[in-house]
């Protein structure tokens, strides 16, 4: 019984369905929310979380993994990202219903009662601030330092992990190349999140949660942050081993597991398998479908879908185009991920272009 | 908005609260502060100091020391007298000291005036000077500066007469003073020790209050930053870098925090503190003669801990520091069980492994791995300090390793195995593919490992499925047999036959096996090989012949032999080894046609059964080989042929490949399969000249991180077989050692449970080690590292580099099976139970002709309960023949006696195995096994035990005494052989020997020396000399202090110290004596009589001239730096006709000596010929024949050879008038040294 579990989650927690039931599970909460909210729901989810720890913690391999000094972190943050991630979405949707029965949003309400600075705001800081030393004081004393072997440039221990934070990039790595996952995205990313008071208009939702209000911004959101950041950490932590390859949970981090590796880049689809002849000699002519595909996907798919998302976001006024084209490219960049991933699950697909001699592959 | 006052949250709850985060952060911070402060090394700090404190209660309350405390108690008493009696003289003393208070107070004032007008003095001098170059007056103030003069000079007069007055007041109360502060002194002088060790003890244990207060705080948490009394010891070294990236850091080891007496002597397990114990971490190093100490090589200082042990320098913490004990044991094929140790320590200190340390500590077995990072040069000189190791080394070259597994500064390159160029002449087929098939089933103990039929190639395992998936199975036997069937048709079709020169007709006419058996037993065959009994044979003998030992395992054992070779290959390889393998180390022993030929019938015609008695397993055939496995074979090797191009091949219709044909065939797939496994790397196969070896590059394999490591299925099967978990099957994998064992154990066994095609599978063969064959492997494998001392490395001076080189040589060469080169060593507790250390040979027990062997206690032992059991009598004591002089016990050739249960060890004798051989052979012939009657019988070539000597005449040697025979017969002993031949000669008979006793059946070989090999051994040995003379002269000087006085008071003429080295009664200094008078200490003086070069360093000088003072005097040391060896003109030596005289008539040297080529007087009596004369002055250094003159048996025990030049009387008086002993050895020096020119002269 225990073993049958246990292969089933390793099962499940392969890249791809662990992605996909990710996804899917995001997508029904926000969807399901009158359900999801609910206290018992997440009391229930926690309970189970524990049984289930409880049950896994008997296992050496979980165990070694779970257990590692620099991973408990991890697991404190994989509780709370929940517990607040649920109760922004119950506030939100406790707040959602109100409305729609005409009453004031809670904040609203809460807004008229006003209390002091001093004590009832800087006091209660205080306490919590120092009884937050204090734990950090007794968790130092008591988890001691994970210190490693002298460092050295020619032997770099294995698994070779970024620091918990980098671990959604270190992740991207698989399916990007290296300018792409660790230049171009994280630029994008820094420029991106400075950019979001230029680009989003919308001023509902200051001040009090609210769901209904912020369909898109808040699903973005959720996909941006707590599927493409959040859960690539909880992989990245729990679920990649030496050579970054994947393990089950409870799975023994064998350094000499294979990965086959028989990606195929787009040209030799094109090329081979749907024209049966060699691919051309030069780079640019080789690789023109995959060129053509991202011209059809960065200038023309824009140009596109620029009259109705402009209507939908900016009331049609053109004044926004510039912020419109901005944010379009944005999304694309980010589009291009679980693209990329997708093509690579299904396909195999190496690079769309492909061209090494120039360093350059998307 | 509310009112104020009306807060959300009740104030004084927030107090409440605030005053329990408070607290926790107090008590959080407090925590942290003790858990900072309470490190696991001030306990042991503490328990060290609490060990260091009753030591030394208990060495304040030893004898020694109450004796002190009494000595000065009684001083004391007559200081109380004294002092009474100078009280008695009160108003004196007070008034003689008021005097000299008054004096001094008088002294005061005029030096202080003195002080002044010597300053007005220098300033009036200066502003005269100035005036008088301004104004260009030259005697301006002249009387003013007289005025100032004279004042000072005054002032100073008066002085000096109350410095004088002062003088005399004081001497006036040190007289009165005089008896008390003398006793005052002596008190303190009585027990300087004892105030020592209280002075230590107070240190320790403070008695008084303020003391233990003060040590209280010092040591308390929070205030144990300013000085506290538990530190951490480290040790920071800047030569031992330690890669960091990029850079490299000093290495900071802080072992000595724990480990405090790691560097001091007397921390034993002998040592009970409390009624325990002492256990680590309070012991001594075990050899301070090497390591921590200053004096040592490796002083802790410069060498620290972790360069040798490994682990974490810098963790103060018993897991961190990653300590690691021997962890299993093996109990059964896959069975490990943990070891006490690592059961102990699990228990104790929850040890596991640090596993992000890329650099365990060695264990114990292991720990000698770190000798070679520094000593890869000197891996000869360290063999006796760091036998694992070395015996890893010297195994990595006798089994070839290094042919495969390059070692990049390895120091030999030859192809270890014999070579096959010429095989046909020497082997037939099936002989040689049931050897390829497993060598040890024709001779168990060969070095040459086995390839086939190994667990990867299972004999009903199914290998491969032919044709490319589609054919018939093949199976692990078809498939070896088939590879050594190609094996052995391309090694015979790639040696076509020469043939060798047939056995000259006379001699193979003559040829005798009788006389064959014992030309091979005297002449040196036996040095090397032996015929010893394969396992489960009963040989009944105790022939030590049929005794494998490791001087006669150098060549291969001959049993068996006459079945795989033929009589002429046999009789050309005696006559001219290297005609057939040019690289071979079996020498030359320069047989003449008749003795090769009686040797090559012995062998053959095996009348003792010997030869052609093989191993029950033993079965020569040829293995079977098929046409569809060869061709799968090849579908294997030369896939990248294609498979149209293979099916033409095997089609036949390629008329280059005609691979349709078995025969064809197998001598292509034989090529690649010698290719495969890489026999070339080991012999020599034509064709196949300068291929790169298969095996992994060893250089550097022990820096390899263990993730590297293949261990495939291993560990998870290991893991299964003993119920390990997870973390210790992690564990495991995390020893480098652990990996190389299990690969030497078994070279097939990560290829368990692995689905491999047949070529991927491993293909390293099996060698034939023993368990700690494979421990001393493992180290030296384990030991080569990256170079992580590139500065402080060992860096041999030429010395040691020639000495290494030498050692290696002497090694290869086998020289030990015929020559001792170092004496044994006994160390036993005498009469008085006190452990005495000689170096010794044992004298034969009883009525017993030879004495017993020496290889260890355990032997000695046996032999004597042998003798027991034999003559039915008890052996009380056990005669031991001292080999160097032992100051207290007696002098070189000297008896002691030993009671067999109080010898405590012994080190056996380096070399002269066969000398045992020889001996026993000219005392009692052979014991031998009658196959037919089952018995045993003696056999020799005469009657009586006689044998043969070189004249071709019959005697029997089986009266006479051991010494004799051995002197007479044996290879000789070179001990102190560089100081006793002129180093050019040693060099020239190395490479060209002839014989030098004529009555030798034993030949000196004529090895397959370079010239640079010849010139090595000849430094050694010169080194050697060099490097023992301090050792040799302090024992000797030693000896010499206590009879030499009185010897010169006798009046025997010359000083005896004109001549070196020499020594007669018995009647030493004590240690304690000698070492007063000369200034060193006891310990000191023993050590430099052993040999410790640090305290020769540091006190041999003081011995030279202690000696020199009292007029010894002995020749200086060997200098092979130097060589140069006076050669004397004859007409410069006027003593040159009273030598001749002296020698010829007197001590008549002719009586045994020869000279060129004239025979000795007692031409008939071998064992008393002496060697060639005429050698002499190009052979010799003069100063040890003078020394051999005087004394030989001081040089050589035993010899015949008599002391010619030593009676009290001086005689030959008649040839040399009026002439002392050492006049007479003077003269003889003079003719044995100059008289071929003498002759040459006399020509002219």
């Amino acid at each position: 019984m225990g073993e049958t579990i246990k292969g089933l989650v390793d099962y499940l927690s392969s890249p791809t369905l662990y992605f996909l039931q990710v996804t899917v599970l995001l997508f029904a909460i926000l969807r399901f929310r009158a359900f999801f909210t609910k206290t018992w729901v997440i009391t229930a989810f926690f309970v189970l979380a524990t049984g289930f720890m409880v049950f896994a913690w008997g296992d050496p391999n979980f165990n070694k993994v779970i257990t590692k000094p620099d991973n408990i972190p991890i697991i404190i943050l994989l509780a709370t990202v929940i517990y607040f991630s649920w109760l922004s979405l119950r506030r939100a949707y406790i707040n959602d219903e109100r409305t729609k029965r005409g009453e004031p949003t809670t904040e609203a309400e809460m807004g008229k009662q006003r209390v002091f600075v001093w004590p009832d705001l800087v006091y209660t800081e205080l306490i919590f601030m120092v009884i937050f030393v204090a734990l950090l004081v007794v968790w130092s004393i008591e988890i001691t330092a994970p210190i490693e072997e002298p460092a050295a440039s020619a032997r770099t221990p294995n698994p070779s992990k970024a620091p918990w934070y980098f671990l959604g990039l270190q992740e991207l790595l698989v399916y990007f190349d290296p300018w792409i996952a660790g230049v171009l995205l994280p630029s994008f990313i820094v420029v991106g999140l400075c950019a979001i008071p230029y680009l989003d208009m919308n001023p509902k939702g200051n001040g009090y949660y609210t769901f209904d209000e912020r369909k898109f911004a808040i699903s973005f959101y959720w996909v941006g942050f707590l599927l493409f950041w959040v859960s690539f950490v909880i992989l990245g932590t729990f679920l990649r081993g030496p050579n970054w390859s994947f393990f089950g949970p409870f799975e023994y981090w064998d350094l000499h597991k294979l990965e086959p590796m028989v990606n195929v880049d787009l040209s030799t689809y094109f090329w081979t398998g749907l024209l049966g002849q060699a691919r051309p000699e030069s780079p640019l002519l080789r690789e023109l479908p995959g060129i053509v595909l991202l011209l059809g996907y960065f200038a023309i798919l824009p140009k596109l879908l620029e009259k109705p998302l402009l209507q939908k976001l900016y009331g049609g006024d053109r004044q926004h185009l510039i912020r419109y084209h901005v944010m379009m490219h944005l999304m694309l960049w980010f589009g291009l991920i679980p693209i990329k991933m997708l093509l690579r699950w299904t396909v195999s697909l190496k690079y769309i272009v492909g061209i090494p001699e120039w360093f350059f592959n998307v | 908005m509310a009112d104020r006052g009306d807060t959300h949250y009740s104030v004084p709850t927030l107090n409440k609260w605030f005053f329990i985060s408070s607290a926790l952060l107090l008590v959080a911070t407090f925590w942290m502060v003790i858990d900072d402060w309470n490190s696991p090394w001030k306990t042991y700090q503490a328990e060290f100091r609490h060990i260091e404190t009753v030591r030394t209660e208990e060495a304040i309350a030893s004898e020694a020391m109450q004796a002190q405390a009494l000595s000065a108690a009684e001083v004391e008493g007559r200081l109380a007298e004294a002092e009474a009696a100078l009280a008695s003289r009160n108003a004196e003393v007070a008034e003689t000291e008021e005097g000299l208070r008054q004096a001094k107070g008088e002294l005061f004032t005029t030096s202080e005036s003195t002080k002044k007008a010597k300053q007005d003095l220098a300033w009036e001098r200066f502003l005269i000077e100035e005036h008088r170059v301004h104004d260009n007056d030259p005697t301006y103030g002249a009387e003013r500066l007289k005025t100032f003069e004279d004042a000072f000079v005054a002032l100073s007069a008066e002085s000096e007469l109350k410095i004088a007055a002062v003088a005399e007041w004081q001497a006036q109360l040190d007289a009165l003073n005089a008896n008390v502060s003398d006793l005052q002194r002596q008190k303190k002088a009585a027990k300087i020790d004892l105030d020592l060790l209280e002075k230590k003890l107070e240190k320790l244990a403070p008695s008084s209050g303020a003391g233990k207060l003060a040590n209280f705080v010092r040591d308390f948490p929070g205030l144990d930053f300013v000085d506290p009394k538990n530190k951490v010891q480290k040790q920071v070294l800047p030569d031992l870098t330690f890669e960091l990236n990029f850079t490299k850091g000093a290495r900071i080891d802080m072992c000595q925090t724990c480990h405090q007496a790691s560097d001091r002597a007397g921390y034993t397990e002998d040592v009970v503190v409390d009624g325990e114990p002492l256990d680590h971490p309070y012991l001594s190093h075990p050899r301070l003669d090497l390591f921590l100490t200053a004096k040592s090589p490796h002083p802790v200082s410069k060498v620290g801990c972790t360069i040798c042990h490994r682990g974490s320098g810098q963790a103060l913490d018993f897991i961190r520091s990653d300590h690691r004990p021997v962890m299993y044991e093996q109990v059964g094929p896959n069975q490990l069980a943990p070891t006490a140790d690592h059961v102990e320590w699990q228990e104790e200190h929850h040890w596991h492994k640090q596993h992000h340390w890329d650099y365990p500590m060695l264990n114990r077995q292991n720990v000698e791995a770190s000798c070679v990072q520094c000593h890869k040069g000197s891996m000869e000189l360290i063999a006796d300090d760091a036998p694992v190791v070395s015996r890893g080394y010297q195994l990595f070259e006798e089994n070839g390793c290094y042919s495969c597994h390059k070692v990049e500064w390895y120091p030999t390159k030859r192809a270890p195995g014999p070579s096959l160029k010429n095989l046909q002449a020497k082997l037939e087929r099936p002989w040689l593919e049931s050897w390829i098939s497993n060598p040890r089933d024709f001779r168990p103990d060969t070095k040459m490992p086995r390839f086939f039929h190994l667990d990867n190639f299972e004999p009903e395992e199914e290998i491969v499925q032919s044709e490319w998936g589609q054919g018939r199975m093949i199976l692990g036997d078809e498939w070896n047999n088939n590879a050594i069937a190609a094996i052995a048709a391309y090694l015979v079709d790639s040696a076509p036959k020469q043939a060798l020169p047939s056995i000259p007709g006379e001699a193979a006419q003559n040829a005798d096996a009788d006389r064959g058996r014992e030309t091979f037993r005297l002449v040196g065959c036996l040095s090397c090989h032996n015929m010893g009994a394969y396992p489960g044979q009963d040989l009944m003998t105790s022939d030590p012949a049929w005794e494998e030992n490791e001087s006669n395992s150098h060549g291969p054992n001959l049993r068996g032999v006459a079945t795989k070779l033929n009589r002429t290959w046999l009789y050309n390889w005696l006559k001219d080894p290297q005609a057939y393998w040019p690289e071979t180390r079996m020498p030359n022993l320069r047989l003449t046609d008749l003795q090769a030929a009686d040797i090559t019938s012995y062998i053959m015609d095996d009348p003792d059964g010997v030869f052609t008695d093989t191993t029950p397993v033993w079965e020569e055939e040829t293995r079977p080989y098929e046409l569809d496995v060869l061709q799968e074979m090849a579908r294997q090797f030369f896939a990248r042929e294609g498979r149209v191009e293979l099916n033409r091949r095997f089609a036949g219709e390629n008329p280059d490949y005609a691979w349709n044909d078995a025969d064809e065939l197998l001598l292509a797939v034989g090529e690649k399969q010698i290719q495969h496994y890489g026999c070339f790397s080991c012999h020599n196969i034509n064709g196949m000249e300068g291929m790169n070896p298969i095996g992994v590059e060893l250089t550097n394999w022990g820096s390899k991180t263990v993730d590297k490591l293949a261990w495939e299925f291993r560990a998870n099967i290991l893991a299964d077989a003993n119920d390990w978990d997870l973390h210790t099957r992690e564990e495991f994998k995390h020893y480098r050692e652990n990996w190389i064992h299990e690969k030497l154990s078994n070279t097939r066994v990560f290829d368990e449970e692995k689905v491999r095609a047949p070529l991927e599978r491993l293909r390293m063969p099996l060698f034939n080690l023993t368990a700690e064959d494979k421990q001393a492997i493992t180290t030296f494998v384990v030991g080569l590292v990256d170079d992580e001392v590139e500065d402080a490395k060992m860096i041999p001076t030429p010395e040691q580099a020639a000495m290494d080189h030498g050692m290696r040589v002497v090694r290869q060469n086998n020289c030990m099976a015929c020559h001792v080169i170092e004496p044994a060593q006994v160390t036993y507790h005498d009469e008085d139970g006190l452990l005495v250390t000689v170096l010794a040979e044992p004298v034969p027990i009883g009525d017993a002709n030879v004495p017993p062997a020496m290889a260890s206690l355990d032997g000695l032992l046996a032999e004597i309960a042998a003798y027991e059991a034999d003559y039915g009598e008890e052996v009380e004591d056990l005669g031991f023949r001292l080999l160097e002089n032992a100051p207290g016990l007696g002098q070189t050739g000297e008896a002691v006696f030993v009671v067999p249960d109080q010898i405590v060890s012994i080190v056996p004798a380096k070399g002269g195995d066969f000398v045992r051989t020889v001996v026993d052979y000219y005392l009692n012939g052979i014991e031998m096994h009658d196959p037919s009657s089952n018995e045993l019988v003696s056999w020799s070539l005469g009657e009586d035990g006689a044998v043969m000597d070189v004249d071709g005449k019959l005697r029997s040697y089986t009266d006479k005494a051991t010494d004799t025979v051995r002197w007479a017969f044996a290879p000789p002993v070179l001990l102190n052989e560089g100081g006793k031949l002129q180093r050019d000669w040693f060099y020239s008979f190395l490479l060209d020997p002839m014989p030098l006793r004529q009555q030798l059946r034993v030949k000196m070989p004529t090895f397959n020396l370079t010239e640079e090999e010849a010139g090595a051994i000849a430094d050694y040995f010169a080194y050697k000399s060099e490097k023992n003379w301090p050792m040799r002269y302090t024992r000797t000087a030693h000896l010499a202090a206590g009879i030499e006085p009185r010897r010169e008071l006798e009046g025997r003429g010359k000083p005896w110290p004109e001549l070196s080295n020499l020594i007669d009664g018995n009647d030493p200094v004590s240690v304690a004596d000698a070492a007063a008078a000369i200034g060193v200490k006891p310990d000191g003086l023993t050590a430099m009589e052993e040999g410790y070069q640090p305290d020769i360093d540091a006190n041999f000088s003081k011995v030279v001239k202690w000696a020199e003072a009292w007029g010894f005097s002995m020749r200086g040391p060997v200098e092979p730096g130097l060589e140069r060896i006076d050669q004397r003109a004859a007409s410069y030596h006027s003593m040159f006709r009273e030598g001749q005289s002296v020698a010829a008539k007197g001590v008549n040297c002719f009586k045994c000596h020869w000279l060129n080529g004239k025979g000795p007087d007692q031409m008939d009596a071998p064992e008393a010929w002496a060697p060639n004369l005429g050698l002499a002055r190009e052979r010799l250094r003069p100063d040890w024949t003078r020394d051999w003159l005087w004394n030989p048996t001081l040089i050589y025990p035993g010899t015949a050879m008599a002391a010619n030049f030593a009676s009290a009387q001086p005689d030959y008086q008649d040839q040399y008038p009026d002439s002392t002993n050492a006049q007479q050895i003077e003269a003889v020096l003079d003719w044995l040294f100059t008289m071929d020119k003498a002759e040459l002269q006399a020509g002219q």
